[in-house]
Parts: structure tokens; C-alpha cells; sequence
């Protein structure tokens, strides 16, 4: 079983799984999840939780990936199974969604809500900026966003593309900054490999950071303080 | 001399520049959305402008751009989630190479081609860069386009790019037609 699902742990996409289990196992799911609900069957309820919880590793990534510390990441995903196989939680998987409902998804869910609640109570530190755009990760919620006219906007890019002095990298930022795309999009976009643009993004943000004309053009903007 | 910006600067400028914007579409909605056909955006910082209108059972793309985009091999992408299956994150993406022409009108270079899919909202384009491509990524790239120039037109824009392709990939590049017409 377990190496049933070891192959189809596969189809990564924006940061989300799509399909977390192999088709058989996803059938042997539902039947159990459906004797469950309507037989009240106690054995199939204890399947369902030994399905769920086969996904502990991956789901252990993907919370490491989605910017939870290693050290925090077992009790996350902890708390994400334990809402996972309570009996209310399978009981209403089925109500809603039947015979279609997808063990993956509501995996993921189920992460997707004990990483927020444990942001709320942690309030994650902000990693590297590489770090962050690597994990698919959008700018963080607490980093205030300073509003700009589009002309400003337009000003902003211009001093971003003549800092750079290069096509590829300003496409980097912008795909990633306009086209919110992620790290391997990007990478798809312009045909280069992962690594390559790994490297040329922190080269980038290196470059900016140092560059006279940015500095200056986000002073004018009030988007960095003077410094005098 | 002054200190560089700090990684909490860079981000709240990062923060500025990714704000939404009013007028902008989503980028990735339930399902390609049914907007309104013509469709158009102007991306100042671009320097081009994109124009989407029905055609057939499609839409025709049409790219303009300055001198920048002249003879550029752009890159288009659409992602969106399947609408027949609401309750999964079914994506769904469509891509597509567009290479601008070389010759201007008033330094304006515009293309234009047919997507064969309905689709309303804003692509995200990039020129692709010879210096820094990967021919062996382009051609993977290449072959999952569903819209793409003719081989003859790719044979000529990399013949035109040589130069400026590094040596060690300069050879799988002029080798890369033939090797696409041979599959």
C-alpha cells in the first residue's frame, strides 16, 4: 500500500497537490469513506485513518515548503491529520462532495487550514526573498503595501530594467512581481533551467539592492526612507 | 558610500510593485472566464500592448510592440482551473510562441495569430532571451506549444540570433530545426 501511494504522490502544481493517491486507492477510499458514513462501520473508519495518515511525509514537505520552520512542521501536520479523520470532518467529506470526494484535496485542506492557524499564532518569520519566491509563496501579509499611482509603477520598472542592464532578469522580475508566476513557470517562460534562475534571481535582487538609481527612484516614491 | 538596501526594503518595494490593480483581471480564475470579446490591455511597462477578439471557436491574439519586441520569439501563457470539475484544483494552462515580425511600422512591430480556445483574460508574455535560453528547455517548450511559428520561421530567428547564442549551445541550437522536423 505504502508504495502505491509513494508513486502517485506526483502532479505538484502551484504549490498544491493534485493527486495525492493512486486511483485504486482513492476507489478503496470512497468505499470505505461511504460504508463509514452509512453503515457507521467502525473497521472502514479505521482504514480511512490509516489512508490518511500513509500521507504524513508528504504532507510534512509541503508544510516545510509552504514556510512552516522543520522543527514545527511534525505538530502542524499533526493537528492537519487529527482534524483530518475526525468522524464529524469524514462525515461531512461525504455529505458534500459523495462518491467524487478526493482524499488529496481534503488532505490538503485540512493543511492549508492548521498552517493558517498556525501562523496566526506564530506569526512566521520572513524568510530570504529567494526563499519565499522559490516556495511559491506570495509577499507576506505583513509586509505593508504601499500603494502607487501607475505612473509611478511605470517609473519604478523603468529603474528596475536599467539597474539590471539585463532582458532576462528584469523578465524574471517581472513574471514573478506582474505575472505572479512561480519559480518553474518562470523557468518554463523564458527556457532556462531551475538553477539558472534560481541564481539570477538573487543575482538580481543583489544588483537592485546596490543599484543608486533604484535607491533613488524609491526615495522620490516614499517607498524607502531617505536615509540622510 | 551608502548601504544597500536591505532585504525588508527590497520587499516593501517588491510589496508595491505587486499590488493588484484596479482594472486587472484575475490572473487565474474557476475557469476561463467569460469575459468580454475584444479584450485588450496596454502593459506601459512592457512597451506593448495585447488584444484579444473572437475567432472561430478560438480567439486571435494580436501582440504590439516597440522596438523592443522587434523579431522578438515571445513566449504566451494562460493558466486557468477546469470548470467541469468545480470541486478539484484542476489547472489547465494553454502556451504559445508568437515571433514578431522584423519589419515596423513607425517603430511599432505588431503579430498577430490564432488561439484555438476561448480565452478572455490577459496571457503573460516574455521574449525569449538567446544569451541565456537552453535549447534543450526551448525544445521541450517548443514541442507542448499548442501554437507555435513554422520550423522555417524558427530556423530564421535562431539563424538571425547566432551571435548571440553562447558557444556551448550555439550547435544544438542551429541543429534544434531539424531535429524538431525529424520527430
Amino acid at each position: 500500500m505504502m508504495q502505491e501511494l509513494t508513486g502517485a504522490v506526483v502532479n505538484r502544481w502551484s504549490g498544491w497537490w493534485i493527486g495525492m493517491f493512486a486511483e485504486s486507492l482513492l476507489h478503496r477510499f470512497r468505499d470505505d469513506l461511504q460504508r463509514f458514513a452509512e453503515e457507521d462501520d467502525e473497521d472502514a473508519y479505521e482504514r480511512l485513518g490509516q489512508a490518511l495518515v500513509q500521507a504524513r511525509d508528504q504532507l510534512r514537505h509541503d508544510a516545510i515548503r509552504r514556510g512552516v520552520p522543520d522543527a514545527d512542521a511534525d505538530d502542524v501536520v499533526q493537528e492537519a491529520l487529527r482534524r483530518a479523520v475526525a468522524k464529524d470532518s469524514l462525515l461531512a467529506l461525504w455529505q458534500k462532495y459523495g462518491e467524487t470526494a478526493d482524499a488529496g484535496i481534503y488532505l490538503r485542506m485540512e493543511l492549508r487550514g492548521a498552517i493558517s492557524d498556525y501562523r496566526k499564532k506564530c506569526r512566521l518569520p520572513t524568510d530570504s526573498i529567494e526563499q519565499m519566491w522559490e516556495g511559491g509563496r506570495d509577499i507576506p501579509v505583513f509586509v505593508e503595501r504601499p500603494a502607487i499611482q501607475p505612473s509611478e509603477r511605470e517609473r519604478l520598472w523603468q529603474a528596475i530594467w536599467e539597474c539590471l542592464g539585463n532582458d532576462l532578469d528584469a523578465q524574471i522580475l517581472w513574471l514573478r512581481l506582474d505575472g505572479e508566476l512561480e519559480g518553474r513557470q518562470i523557468a518554463e517562460m523564458l527556457c532556462i533551467s531551475h538553477d539558472n534562475l534560481r541564481q539570477r534571481l538573487r543575482y538580481a535582487i543583489e544588483k537592485l539592492k546596490e543599484c543608486t538609481l533604484f535607491r533613488q527612484v524609491c526615495e522620490q516614491l516614499r517607498l524607502v526612507d531617505g536615509g540622510e | 558610500m551608502r548601504q544597500p538596501l536591505s532585504d525588508e526594503q527590497v520587499l516593501r518595494v517588491f510589496a508595491a510593485l505587486h499590488a493588484p490593480r484596479g482594472a486587472r483581471p484575475a490572473r487565474l480564475e474557476a475557469a476561463p472566464p467569460e469575459g468580454a470579446l475584444p479584450n485588450q490591455w496596454s502593459v506601459p511597462e512592457l512597451a506593448m500592448r495585447i488584444r484579444l477578439e473572437a475567432s472561430g471557436t478560438g480567439v486571435r491574439l494580436r501582440l504590439t510592440g516597440d522596438a523592443a519586441w522587434r523579431g522578438a520569439l515571445v513566449h504566451c501563457r494562460w493558466d486557468w482551473l477546469d470548470r467541469t470539475q468545480p470541486d478539484k484544483e484542476a489547472p489547465e494552462s494553454l502556451h504559445a510562441f508568437v515571433l514578431m515580425p522584423d519589419e515596423g511600422f513607425r517603430g511599432v512591430y505588431q503579430r498577430e495569430v490564432d488561439i484555438p480556445e476561448r480565452l478572455t483574460f490577459q496571457p503573460v508574455v516574455a521574449r525569449i532571451v538567446p544569451k541565456y535560453a537552453d535549447p534543450e528547455i526551448f525544445a521541450q517548450q517548443w514541442r507542448s506549444a499548442q501554437v507555435k511559428p513554422a520550423l522555417d520561421e524558427l530556423r530564421q530567428w535562431i539563424e538571425a540570433h547566432r551571435d548571440e547564442f553562447p558557444p556551448r549551445h550555439r550547435d544544438t541550437w542551429l541543429r534544434l530545426p531539424e531535429q524538431l522536423a525529424a520527430e
